[in-house]
């Protein structure tokens, strides 16, 4: 789990920004904001796979919070929030589904990117701005956030809220409204479902050697 | 035990492939975690799906955070866009200010009106202002006062109540205080307000009409719209105080109200504007 995602921020102090969010007050609301935006972000960025879009999403996400904050209940602000952003990037990715652009064609899809070196167009998947540290290549990134996206959505946000945000399949569960078994199955397919995506990309460990044989036990 | 058999003899070669995920998080029962282990330390193509299983969730966990374009708070103006505004915000906006400042004008306009129309209208009230004062005087005159007033009056003295001795006027010179009222009328000066108008008129038509015949004349002249109770010069005096009263704390309240609407309606033009 990465480490700018480990909450500093204490319990009480939260929740007494909570309490007046809740009453009104936008400046505690955008302490919150500020708390939690980068996680609200990148998982948008991961379902959507477009920036901008993700940018668009978490500022709806927000928004619709804010607009929301006076029913919120006592449970976690972080999964509150996360529901809220997932719901927002669904809300888009069934736009998208209902009214495909140009945009939609390149979007999960290798089809058309015979000619194109570097296929998704995403500046955190862009070599010159991948961030220094990462223990990731910039196309294992680019190979990974391709292999979410082939992906069914509700597979994709399980295993980006378990495995990329580092939740637990109870909190998991709680965001996206699915049961727990539902989660843990969603997450174990998701996850057999990116290892064949990436060993035939030749990104996995054993890729190249194997591949073809161990595919047939793993095909489903 | 749910092994996957799908491409291999169960006995001879079960691959562990769809149980390879939930062993991975542990998730499996007990007795499917132990077969898949051990099928696992006899397995090569296996245990080369599991690694790669694992690898594959390592590289989920490695994928970087991205730090955000741009701050997501809301401003002030997202906020205002998005949130529905009370009852109390909605209209104490700027937009109205301008409506409630054309208010207070308009109520504190009607407050001189009423002022200025309340000054005029003194001969209108002039019936029920000598009624207030004939009333008052009858109920307040001593027997010394009315000595003073009405010197040539031969029976006042003796009459404790002027009240009695309005009616006893009345009944002793008819034609005459029929006369009398018309000038006195005329004459009344014009008080400010009904209750000014009791209260003064009560001192000043003694002064103003020095002469006895004209005091009971005005009494008597009074006495005609009252005349039913004309045999009852007691109920005749309240009749007349309860006549002159309410108009003037009708229009005592109708200014206040006007007064406090008007400095309300200023006060929420103030309001209204300062919001942004």
């Amino acid at each position: 789990m990465p480490e700018v995602w480990q909450d500093f921020t204490k319990p009480e102090e939260e929740a007494r920004r909570i309490d007046a969010a809740r009453n009104g007050d936008l400046a505690a609301f955008n302490w919150l904001v500020l708390q939690h935006q980068t996680r609200v972000y990148n998982l948008c960025l991961r379902m959507l796979s477009d920036p901008d879009e993700a940018a668009d999403a978490t500022q709806e996400a927000f928004l619709s919070a804010y607009k929301a904050m006076s029913r919120f209940k006592g449970e976690g602000f972080r999964t509150w929030m996360l529901r809220i952003a997932t719901n927002a990037c669904l809300d888009i990715l069934r736009s998208k589904k209902r009214r495909p652009t140009q945009s939609l064609d390149s979007w999960g899809q290798s089809s058309d990117n015979e000619d194109a070196s570097d296929p998704l167009p995403i500046p955190d998947l862009d070599p010159s701005v991948s961030p220094e540290g990462s223990a990731l290549r910039a196309e294992t990134l680019a190979a990974i956030q391709q292999g979410l996206d082939t992906l069914p959505v509700d597979q994709r946000t399980a295993l980006v809220l378990v495995d990329v945000q580092g939740l637990s399949y109870d909190e998991t569960a709680s965001i996206t409204g699915a049961n727990l078994g539902t989660i843990k199955s969603r997450v174990n397919r998701a996850r057999a479902r990116m290892r064949d995506y990436l060993r035939e990309r030749d990104i996995l460990p054993t890729s190249g050697s194997s591949s073809g044989e161990l595919s047939a036990h793993t095909q489903r | 035990m749910n092994i996957d058999n799908k491409d291999n003899n169960i006995n001879s070669n079960p691959h562990v492939g769809d149980l390879l995920p939930g062993y991975l998080d542990s998730s499996l029962p007990a007795a499917d975690l132990a077969a898949v282990r051990a099928h696992l330390d006899t397995c090569d193509a296996c245990r080369a799906d599991y690694a790669d299983l694992q690898a594959t969730r390592t590289m989920l966990q490695q994928v970087p955070v991205i730090l955000t374009p741009r701050s997501f708070v809301i401003t002030e103006e997202m906020a205002a866009r998005v949130r529905k505004p009370s009852l109390l915000e909605r209209i104490f906006t700027p937009r109205f200010a301008p409506t409630f400042a054309s208010g207070s004008v308009v109520a504190f306009l009607l407050l001189i009106f009423l002022f200025a129309t309340s000054n005029g209208s003194a001969p209108v009230n002039a019936p029920q202002a000598t009624t207030a004062f004939s009333a008052h005087a009858a109920e307040s005159s001593t027997p010394s006062d009315q000595a003073r007033i009405a010197p040539n009056a031969d029976t006042q003295p003796k009459q404790p109540g002027s009240g009695v001795a309005a009616t006893t006027a009345a009944g002793a010179e008819p034609t005459t205080l029929a006369m009398g009222a018309a000038p006195n009328n005329g004459a009344a000066p014009a008080p400010a307000t009904p209750d000014t108008l009791a209260g003064t008129s009560a001192q000043s038509p003694p002064e103003a009409t020095p002469s006895a015949d004209h005091i009971t004349s005005t009494g008597a002249g009074v006495q005609p719209p009252a005349s039913g109770l004309a045999n009852e010069p007691g109920m005749t005096t309240y009749s007349g105080n309860y006549t002159a009263t309410p108009p003037a704390s009708g229009t005592s309240i109708l200014e206040l109200g006007l007064l406090a609407l008007g400095i309300a309606l200023a006060a929420a033009a103030i309001i209204a504007r300062r919001r942004v």
